[in-house]
């Protein structure tokens, strides 16, 4: 009994004892900030150079990374927000969420002067979810841009002797020429919008290309215009009567993304970031400007107008006691030298006004040049959970192009109702 | 007396262990079924019934709700047959070394995680272009089938899925079931002219009673509980919501949408399903004969 008791007595005290450890720079000179983010190569190893730089010219600080798979980073972010103990001093944050954090109170506002840079010199789209109540609360890195750029096949084009789509009438000419079946089956996909993000984003910029709009100033949703239905039956028809595409891209069955089925040959064009040439360059082991190019996705409308969402920012821990020091790492990246060599090696479009325009990295992002053109044309999409409003246009989307309603005003009509009651409860 | 000191002090930590990680959870989430709780709120209102109400008239819930009945219902009862017949088929074999061999290759595919398998078969088996599935069927001169993305296909693929990956631990039971039956038994019915059949239907089934609960009960429980395949090989719960089940839908609006309080009373309902039927079995599946 003596010896259970000892036992006992032991695993308390070092329970006790591990319980108790503080952070492991108590007993040194240096604040030592923790980072959190998600495990992606050619980032991670950005951020480590970027704090190297930064820990050269600030000797006092040093920063310690953990980076997770992106599936688990986001709870884990999620959860030590909303427990307000522990986690990181710096998040690598989506802009989408600061809607959900910033209310809270989890995280550290940023302070004026570099608010005030961000605000001026910054896109909005970038930094739009991170303001509240007039406070920025997250440091906006890139410009996540869904519409305005578009990977394409050069073989496939070639061989079509297709050129490169200069209007939205060319694309349609484009895409129903360069499509291929055999019976139902698609040997050539002519252009494959349709996946998670890009309806969505193709259907709100050809609203506002077309001078019309798709939320109004009380917050609630209207689809159900001129402008959107002449769009919606414009995207289902190129699947339903022009065929080129199908709708696999929500419903799934492929093994592959649209974008990787480009890449792998069975597909023309494919509206997405410029994010996807290093997967056509390094799995695919295609050549971009030879086997693929990143062009200009023309406009439906006269206006050059489409809606943007965010893109991944930098925040500071509401509850972290090195806040100060985390701010200093922020206004470090805040550098245009910084974020445009950050930006460069993340093949990132930038969020900062001055980094897209300088010529050093057109000359170093070559590809980026059709998006950079447009940065200007971009508006934040709006102050909502973008997950739920994609999810409802694509589900209406889906039903609407396999008959599920009567028409078109039917279906936005539907879309509307179910947009304000999901998002605007 | 120091024996049942002892006694108790190894099972304090198991009951700890149940308190908290079991009990303590289901008492919490019981409680966030009658608010409108949401995480990111530092308020969150007290409800009373409210959720419960919404689920009677919210059609996703009804379509998780069907699914799952359907995925449970299909997929237990093919298990627990083709499992008994394969365990039989495999005690046939003489030599020990051979039935060891069957037990193995049957088992296999249960020492894989279930995620892992479920996205090799998402995205090479199941595939419409270049997915094994199709090809075997085209070699036989069939047409391909959409298997993961026809709305009609989807509960089938999952529920094959599900089968191959799950039944070498049924078959691993009943094997050792059937091992423990006595041989006199079978001896005396060979005597009196039973073929094997009759052996099977009137001394095997009824002599493995326990077996046959055990596994019809956890095999129920987890089958209710199955989420991975619903979650990685089928795209955002299918076309048309047709592989959406109860715990998917909890995961959805609990992490999704962020409506906690709403996706414990579904939790509340899942819990309460299971709960009944394991009562109900239990009852059914009195024994006199136990092997």
């Amino acid at each position: 009994m003596k010896f259970l008791k000892a036992c006992l007595a032991c695993m308390l005290v070092f329970t006790l004892t591990a319980c108790g450890q503080g952070s492991s720079d108590e007993n040194s000179d240096k604040t030592v900030l923790t980072f959190w983010g998600h495990q992606n190569e050619a980032w991670n190893k950005a951020y480590e150079e970027m704090a190297a730089k930064f820990e050269a010219e600030n000797e006092d600080i040093e920063i310690k990374f953990e980076f997770f798979p992106y599936d688990q980073f986001e709870s884990k972010v999620q959860t030590s927000l909303l427990s307000q103990e522990g986690g990181a001093d710096i998040y690598e944050l989506w802009g989408g969420w600061g809607i959900d954090f910033a209310p809270t109170g989890a995280l550290a506002p940023i302070n004026d002067t570099l608010t005030k840079e961000i605000l001026d010199g910054y896109y909005e789209p970038t930094y739009g979810s991170l303001m509240f109540e007039e406070k920025l609360y997250g440091f906006p890195l890139e410009f996540n841009i869904e519409y305005g750029g578009m990977i394409i096949n050069d073989n496939i084009l070639e061989e079509k002797s297709i050129s490169v789509p200069q209007n939205w009438e060319e694309l349609r000419t484009a895409a129903k020429n360069a499509t291929v079946k055999d019976g139902d089956t698609f040997v050539t996909k002519g252009f494959d919008f349709v996946n998670w993000d890009s309806v969505t984003y193709m259907f709100t910029s050809m609203i506002m290309s077309q001078g019309g709009s798709y939320q109004n100033e009380d917050g609630t949703f209207t689809f159900n215009t001129e402008e959107g239905r002449k769009a919606f039956q414009e995207l289902t028809d190129m699947v339903v009567k022009d065929g080129v595409t199908d709708l696999s891209g929500l419903t799934g069955g492929e093994g592959l993304e649209g974008y990787q089925q480009l890449f792998a040959g069975t597909t023309a064009m494919v509206p997405r970031g410029p994010w996807t040439i290093s997967e056509g360059e390094l799995s695919f082991e295609l050549k971009y400007g030879e086997d693929f190019d990143y062009v200009s996705l023309p406009f439906y409308g006269e206006t050059k107008s489409f809606a943007a969402e965010t893109g991944w920012s930098l925040a500071v821990n509401g509850n972290s006691k090195k806040s100060d020091a985390a701010m200093r790492f922020l206004e470090f990246f805040a550098q245009e030298e910084n974020l445009l060599e950050f930006n460069v090696a993340c093949a990132q479009i930038p969020a900062s006004k001055e980094v897209a325009q300088d010529p050093e990295f057109i000359k170093k992002m070559p590809y980026a040049e059709p998006l950079v053109k447009i940065l200007d044309d971009g508006h934040f999409v709006g102050y909502f959970n973008t997950d739920t409003f994609k999810e409802k246009i694509n589900e209406v989307f889906t039903e609407y192009a396999t008959g599920g309603y009567a028409s078109v005003d039917d279906a936005l009509m539907d879309l509307d109702k179910k947009l304000n009651s999901a998002i605007n409860k | 007396m120091k024996n049942k000191k002892f006694v108790r002090i190894v099972l304090i930590p198991v009951f700890i262990h149940m308190i908290v990680f079991i009990i303590m959870p289901i008492v919490a989430g019981l409680g966030m079924s009658f608010l409108d709780y949401n995480p990111l709120r530092s308020i969150n209102e007290f409800i009373g019934f409210s959720n419960f109400e919404r689920l009677l008239a919210d059609d996703n819930f009804k379509i998780a709700l069907v699914n799952t009945l359907v995925f449970v219902i299909v997929t237990v009862c093919i298990n627990i047959i083709l499992s008994l017949v394969l365990a039989q088929l495999i005690n046939m074999f003489k030599s020990n070394k051979t039935r060891s061999l069957f037990r193995m290759i049957f088992f296999l595919p249960c020492v894989a995680p279930l995620v892992a398998s479920s996205v090799v078969w998402g995205k090479s088996i199941f595939p419409t272009v270049n997915g094994l599935a199709n090809m075997i069927l085209n070699a036989l001169g069939l047409s391909s089938v959409n298997w993961i993305g026809d709305p009609s296909m989807v509960m089938i693929s999952i529920i094959i899925f599900t089968i191959w990956a799950d039944i070498g631990y049924n078959v691993i039971l009943f094997t050792a079931g059937l091992d423990g039956i006595p041989k006199d038994y079978y001896e005396a019915a060979e005597l009196d002219g039973a073929n094997g059949f009759q052996k099977f239907r009137y001394i095997t089934v009824p002599l493995l009673g326990r077996t046959f609960a055990f596994v019809t009960l956890m095999t129920l429980i987890s089958h209710f509980q199955m989420f991975a395949q619903f979650s990685v090989m089928i795209l955002r719960n299918g076309p048309a919501n047709s592989g959406l089940v109860l715990t998917s839908y909890i995961y959805k609006t609990a992490f999704e949408t962020k409506d906690m309080g709403y996706a414990s009373a579904i939790s509340m309902v899942l819990f309460i399903i299971i709960l009944g039927i394991t009562m109900v079995q239990q009852k059914a599946n009195k024994v006199d004969w136990e092997y």
